[in-house]
């Protein structure tokens, strides 16, 4: 089966400093995978090379077989670490922008969650609190039925409840025929809802595994091994 | 590309709408005030102009300002449209507010020539001095100045961006230095005798007296070698900006 992302030896540079080196990793249909590393491991970086966003120095990246452009932004839905919406926006502006330029955007869907999250559409964005923004954005991002989702930093700098909220939402209205990709290194929180992990060590792929595959060999949780491996 | 100037304008509606009121309301004042006070028409005029040039100079700025924006934008870069459409929608923006302002200066003069019993208004005298070809010739050539300009600014923008911080400002500001200075010197050197400037053959008549009048004529006036050495500086410019959106700025 045709892996959802395929990267193929990818780097990446700024100027002289190497943020990438020759990762590979392959992403399947069906897989919450965690991309985890401290920061300015990389984590971002392939985030946005995956979406589109910055092109690689070298190698390749592929989302269903297509090299990045328009057509794999078409089925990538990303949620970067910066807000997605625009300043004078309500959220229901919001919500309209998604509708008016993403196809495969959900209205039935987006309504959902602006509910579960306890978002009201009359609400002016900048007046919305840290975590309120955070669950706008997961909720603009997963209402889109697209075949990637990359959340980078989803739950970063948001409240207990909050995360609770949001990782809820994640597992719940993500759809099972896609692949979800989530950055952090707020590991502890979220390593229940991980299939798969993807160590990132200093722009270097340093292990993909499996969350079972580690438990059973390692005998190790994610966080112990994680703090193993960036000890 | 309609619905991103829908979002485009948008962004602006606010601060666009307040300024055309601000500017009809400074108007009104201007004429008003002006009439029952007796004022010189010309310096009514005078003052009507500048208002409105100050005005089309803040659509400009608008216009900079919202690629600017779009450029930082993770929720434009993520589109899956042409990066194309990013340059194509502010430009289309300004076009259309100055086509109101021009509406606005157009009722302005009709009024400006009913206030101070003139027997024609400053457009209409203009109309039948131009024939259709120059005037439609006059439009073309603003357009495409503003066009011109606006592209270098915006190459520029995109320019700036390549590098972080204060250095990356600096960057721009000297392309787009040489960008202004080179262009037309270049155009000098390759297609320019003496009676040429710019795009248009410009004939200096020189009497007695020493006054000096300039005439120029319809699109056979027109320095085609020089327009399509232009246009071509405009497609390496429009290319240029899309590479680096594409390929060079980080966010």
């Amino acid at each position: 089966m045709e892996p959802i992302l395929e990267m193929k030896s990818v780097g990446k540079r700024f100027g002289s400093k190497s943020a990438l080196e020759g990762v590979s990793f392959k992403a399947g249909a069906g897989r919450i995978i965690g991309l985890l590393g401290s920061n300015g491991s990389g984590k971002s970086t392939i985030m946005k090379i995956a979406s589109g966003i910055i092109h690689p120095t070298s190698g390749e990246a592929r989302i269903c077989g297509e090299p990045i452009g328009l057509q794999s932004k078409a089925m990538t839905s990303f949620m970067p670490d910066k807000p997605l919406t625009e300043p004078w926006m309500r959220v229901r502006d919001a919500v309209a922008f998604y509708r008016d330029f993403y196809a495969d955007f959900d209205s039935v869907k987006a309504q959902e969650m602006l509910s579960f999250m306890g978002l009201s559409e009359r609400e002016k964005i900048t007046s919305l609190s840290k975590g309120m923004n955070e669950r706008l954005q997961l909720s603009l991002a997963l209402s889109r039925n697209a075949k990637l989702y990359l959340l980078d930093e989803p739950i970063g700098g948001v409240d207990p409840v909050a995360r609770e909220k949001i990782l809820d939402a994640i597992v719940q209205y993500y759809s099972e025929d896609s692949c979800l990709i989530i950055s952090t290194h707020l590991v502890t929180d979220i390593e229940r809802i991980f299939d798969e992990v993807i160590f990132i060590k200093n722009g270097q792929l340093a292990m993909h595994e499996e969350v079972d595959h580690i438990r059973m060999t390692h005998g190790k949780s994610v966080v112990d091994l994680f703090k193993e491996v960036y000890a | 590309m309609l619905k991103l100037l829908k979002y485009d304008w948008k962004r602006n509606a606010t601060m666009s709408l307040a300024g055309l009121i601000i500017l009809l309301v400074a108007q009104i004042v201007n004429l008003t005030v002006g009439w029952r006070n007796g004022w010189n028409e010309q310096f009514v005029i005078v003052i009507a102009c500048l208002l409105f040039f100050f005005s089309g100079f803040l659509v400009f700025l608008m216009a900079c300002q919202t690629f600017g924006a779009n450029l930082k934008a993770y929720s434009r870069r993520l589109l899956p449209l042409p990066t194309i459409y990013t340059i194509a929608s502010p430009l289309v923006l300004m076009f259309g507010l100055s086509l109101v302002l021009f509406l606005v200066f157009a009722a302005f003069d009709a009024v400006f020539a009913a206030m101070y019993d003139k027997e024609a208004s400053f457009l209409s005298l203009l109309a039948e001095q131009l024939t259709f070809g120059e005037a439609a010739l006059a439009i073309a050539l603003a357009i495409w100045g503003s066009l011109f300009t606006s592209l270098v600014i915006f190459f520029s923008m995109a320019f700036s961006r390549i590098v972080e911080g204060k250095g990356g400002t600096f960057l721009g500001i000297i392309v787009c230095i040489l960008i202004f200075v080179t262009v037309p010197w270049v155009e000098d050197i390759l297609f320019s005798p003496e009676q040429i400037y710019g795009l248009i053959r410009l004939s200096p008549l020189e009497s007695g007296n020493g006054s000096m009048t300039l005439t120029f004529g319809s699109a056979n006036s027109l320095e085609w070698l020089t327009l399509a050495f232009e246009a071509g500086v405009l497609i390496c410019l429009i290319y240029g900006t899309i590479f680096l959106i594409e390929r060079r700025i980080k966010l």
